[in-house]
C-alpha cells in the first residue's frame, strides 16, 4: 500500500546548505597518531577544547587526522555540553510568510533578556539564521540536537532524522512507521540513564476504533518499538501535536476517560523506564485550547477559555499538582487580534512577570507585564515566528551513533 | 579537573585537615594576629631545576597536592616539598598569577609555551582555580585562530594529504569564516 518514499518523493529531503555532511563524514584513515598533541596529554586537551565554541572545533577537525575524530570524543562532547554557555536558550524558526511561497524556515536563537528588552529583535538578526531541512517539521530539541520529522504525502508513513545545527551534521532518515490519516503526536528527548536520544510518537493505528499506539525510536536504531499500554489509563485523544521534554519525561495534553469522566491531563512519559503517568492539569482547565510548554525550567500550561481569555500556568514543582500556579489570565478584550486566533508563549521573564506571546496570523508579538498590568503589541511584518526550544545550547552531540 | 576523580575519603581527609588548620588558629585566640602570623609563613618548594623557593602559605594553600601533605605532617618551617614536574620559571609565573588574582592581562603576557606548561603544572599541583583560568586563557587564544595556528601552538604535525585536507575544508567551509589573522 505504502510505496517507498524515495521513489515517490524524488527528493531526499536535504535543502541547500542545511546539511552539508551526512552520517559518517571525515577523511580517510591512515597511520594514526595516538594523541592530540605530543606536548599535551589528551585529558588536558579535552579540558581546553571543552571551553572552545563548536564552530572553531569544527574548523580544528582539519588540524590532523587524530583531531578530525578527537573533536567528537565522547568525553569531550559530554564536558563541552556541561560547559557550553546557556546564554541564548530560546530557539525559534523564522520564515518569510508569503501566500504563494514555499516556506523556508531559518533557525535563530536569542537570550530571554534581549527578547524582553527589545521584542522587535526577534527579526533583527537575519544573518544568524541556519536553514532548516526543507519539507521537514521540527519535533523537538534536546542538548543542541534537533529531531525532524516528515510525513509521506500519502499520509500513511512517518520518519525522522536528527540534526545538530551547530555542527551542521545530520543523520540519515530513520526507518518509517505506518500511521493512519497522517496522525502522529511526537516528542523528542534524552534518557540520561543510558545516554540515549529517543523520539516517541502516539499514532493512530486503527482509524475505525480510534486506537492509539505508542511507539518509540532510539537514535541510531533501525526500528520503532511499540510500548505496551493498557486501555484503562491510556488517553483516548492526544490534543497536543508535539510533546514537551522536561526532567527526563515527555509531556502532552491529552484526554483521559469518556463521557462525564472525561478530563484533560498531562500524559507524562518517562524516557528511562518507558512507563507513563497522567498528571492532573489545574482544576479549572476544562474544554478549550490547551498546550504544555517548558519555561523557566518548569512545565507550563497555556489555556484559552472559550476564546475569551488566555491563562498561563506554571507547575512550580514537577509532578506536584498543588504547585500549579496561575501566572497570568488575560481577557481577549486586551488583545488587538481577533478571537479566533491563538497566542502562544515565546518567552517568560525570570521572575515570571513578563510573558511574550506570538500570534501567528497577524505576525504579532504581545508583551504582557503582570506586575504593571501592561500589554503592548509589536508588529513583525511578513515573518512567522515559531518557538522550538527554551533550553537550546550549541553542542557537539552527534546526530548518529559513534562507531 | 582532568581525571582527578577524588574519592570521597580523600575529600573527607582534606576536610579534617582544613578543620585542624582552623583549630590551630583558634588556639592562638586572637584571630587577626593568627591571620597575620599565617600570612607571613612560607613553605619551601624544590623545583625541577633544583631551585629551593620559599612560597607564601596563602599560595601553597591553592596547591591541593601539597596541602594534603602539610596537614598530615603538622609541618613547621623546616618542611620542604619537592615539585619535580615544575620549573622555577613556571613556579614564579604561577606565583605572579595567584598574587595578581588571576588578571586576564597577566595571562596575555604569557608565551604559548608558558601557557601550556602552567596548565600541566596546575594539573599536577591540583590548583583548581589556576587550572580553570589557564585552560580558559588557552581556549580564548585559539578559538578565533586558523588551523595552522593551532598546529603550531600545540606542535602538531599535519598528517593529511593535500587532497584530504582540501576536501575536509570544503565540507566545513562555513567554519572557516571570520577567522583572525595569526
Amino acid at each position: 500500500m505504502a510505496s517507498p518514499k524515495r521513489e515517490t518523493d524524488g527528493n531526499d529531503g536535504v535543502s541547500d546548505g542545511a546539511g552539508a555532511e551526512v552520517a559518517h563524514g571525515g577523511a580517510a584513515t591512515g597511520i594514526a597518531a595516538t594523541s592530540a598533541s605530543s606536548t599535551m596529554p589528551d585529558d588536558l586537551m579535552i579540558e581546553i577544547l571543552s571551553r572552545v565554541p563548536v564552530k572553531a572545533l569544527m574548523r580544528f577537525r582539519c588540524v590532523s587526522k587524530y583531531w578530525n575524530s578527537f573533536v567528537f570524543d565522547p568525553n569531550l562532547v559530554k564536558l563541552h555540553l556541561q560547559r557550553s554557555p546557556r546564554d541564548k536558550p530560546i530557539l525559534y524558526t523564522l520564515s518569510d510568510y508569503g501566500e504563494y511561497d514555499d516556506d523556508a524556515h531559518y533557525l535563530h536563537c536569542s537570550s530571554t533578556q534581549s527578547l524582553l528588552e527589545n521584542p522587535n529583535s526577534v527579526v533583527g538578526i537575519d544573518d544568524d539564521g541556519v536553514p532548516v531541512f526543507a519539507n521537514y517539521d521540527i519535533v523537538g530539541v534536546c542538548n543542541g540536537l534537533v529531531c525532524l520529522s516528515r510525513i509521506h504525502t500519502n499520509l500513511d508513513e512517518i520518519w525522522v532524522r536528527f540534526w545538530n545545527p551547530a555542527t551542521r551534521l545530520s543523520s540519515e532518515e530513520s526507518p518509517s512507521c505506518y500511521i493512519e490519516c497522517g496522525c502522529a503526536n511526537m516528542a523528542f528527548g534524552h534518557d540520561a540513564s543510558t545516554d540515549t536520544y529517543k523520539v516517541v510518537a502516539a499514532v493512530l493505528s486503527d482509524a475505525k476504533t480510534h486506537k492509539i499506539e505508542l511507539i518509540v525510536h532510539n537514535l541510531g536504531d533501525d526500528c520503532w518499538r511499540e510500548i505496551r499500554t493498557t486501555d484503562a489509563d491510556f488517553p483516548s485523544e492526544f490534543r497536543q501535536t508535539k510533546g514537551v521534554f522536561l526532567n527526563g519525561t515527555l509531556n502532552w495534553v491529552t484526554v483521559l476517560g469518556t463521557g462525564n469522566s472525561r478530563s484533560l491531563v498531562d500524559f507524562c512519559f518517562d524516557l528511562a523506564s518507558e512507563t507513563y503517568t497522567c498528571f492532573q492539569l489545574p482544576n479549572d482547565v476544562g474544554e478549550g485550547f490547551s498546550e504544555l510548554g517548558a519555561f523557566g525550567g518548569c512545565l507550563c500550561l497555556s489555556h484559552i477559555y472559550h476564546r475569551e481569555s488566555f491563562a498561563f500556568w506554571q507547575m512550580k514543582e514537577f509532578g506536584v499538582y498543588q504547585s500549579w500556579t496561575m501566572l497570568m489570565n488575560i481577557s481577549y478584550n486586551y488583545f488587538e487580534f481577533p478571537r479566533y486566533l491563538i497566542p502562544r508563549p515565546l518567552c517568560l521573564s525570570e521572575d515570571g512577570n513578563i510573558l511574550i506571546l506570538v500570534c501567528h496570523a497577524e505576525y504579532q508579538l504581545v508583551w504582557c507585564n503582570r506586575r504593571h498590568c501592561q500589554i503592548e503589541h509589536f508588529e513583525i511584518p511578513h515573518k512567522w515566528v515559531s518557538l522550538k526550544s527554551t533550553d537550546y545550547v550549541q553542542s557537539l552531540v552527534l546526530p548518529y551513533p559513534t562507531t | 579537573m582532568a581525571e582527578r576523580g577524588e574519592s570521597s575519603e580523600a575529600v573527607m581527609l582534606k576536610k579534617t585537615e582544613e578543620e585542624k588548620l582552623r583549630k590551630g588558629k583558634m588556639i592562638v585566640g586572637d584571630e587577626s594576629k593568627a591571620g597575620y602570623e599565617e600570612e607571613g609563613k612560607k613553605v619551601k618548594l624544590v623545583t625541577s631545576d633544583g631551585v629551593t623557593m620559599e612560597v607564601e602559605i596563602s599560595i601553597v594553600k591553592e596547591m591541593e597536592i601539597i596541602q594534603t601533605f602539610i596537614g598530615a605532617t603538622d609541618t613547621d618551617d623546616s618542611f620542604i616539598f619537592p615539585i619535580s614536574n615544575v620549573s622555577s620559571h613556571i613556579l614564579n609565573q604561577i606565583i605572579e598569577l595567584v598574587k595578581g588574582e588571576y588578571d586576564q592581562e597577566l595571562a596575555k603576557k604569557l608565551s604559548h609555551d608558558e601557557l601550556k606548561e602552567i596548565l600541566v603544572a596546575a594539573n599536577y599541583l591540583n590548583m583548581k582555580t589556576l587550572f580553570h583560568f589557564i585552560a580558559t586563557a588557552i581556549a580564548n587564544v585559539i578559538q578565533n585562530k586558523s588551523v595552522e595556528f593551532v598546529r603550531d601552538f600545540f606542535g602538531i604535525v599535519n598528517d593529511f594529504t593535500e587532497e584530504e585536507e582540501a576536501e575536509l575544508r570544503k565540507t566545513n567551509a562555513w567554519a572557516f569564516e571570520g577567522v583572525d589573522e595569526d
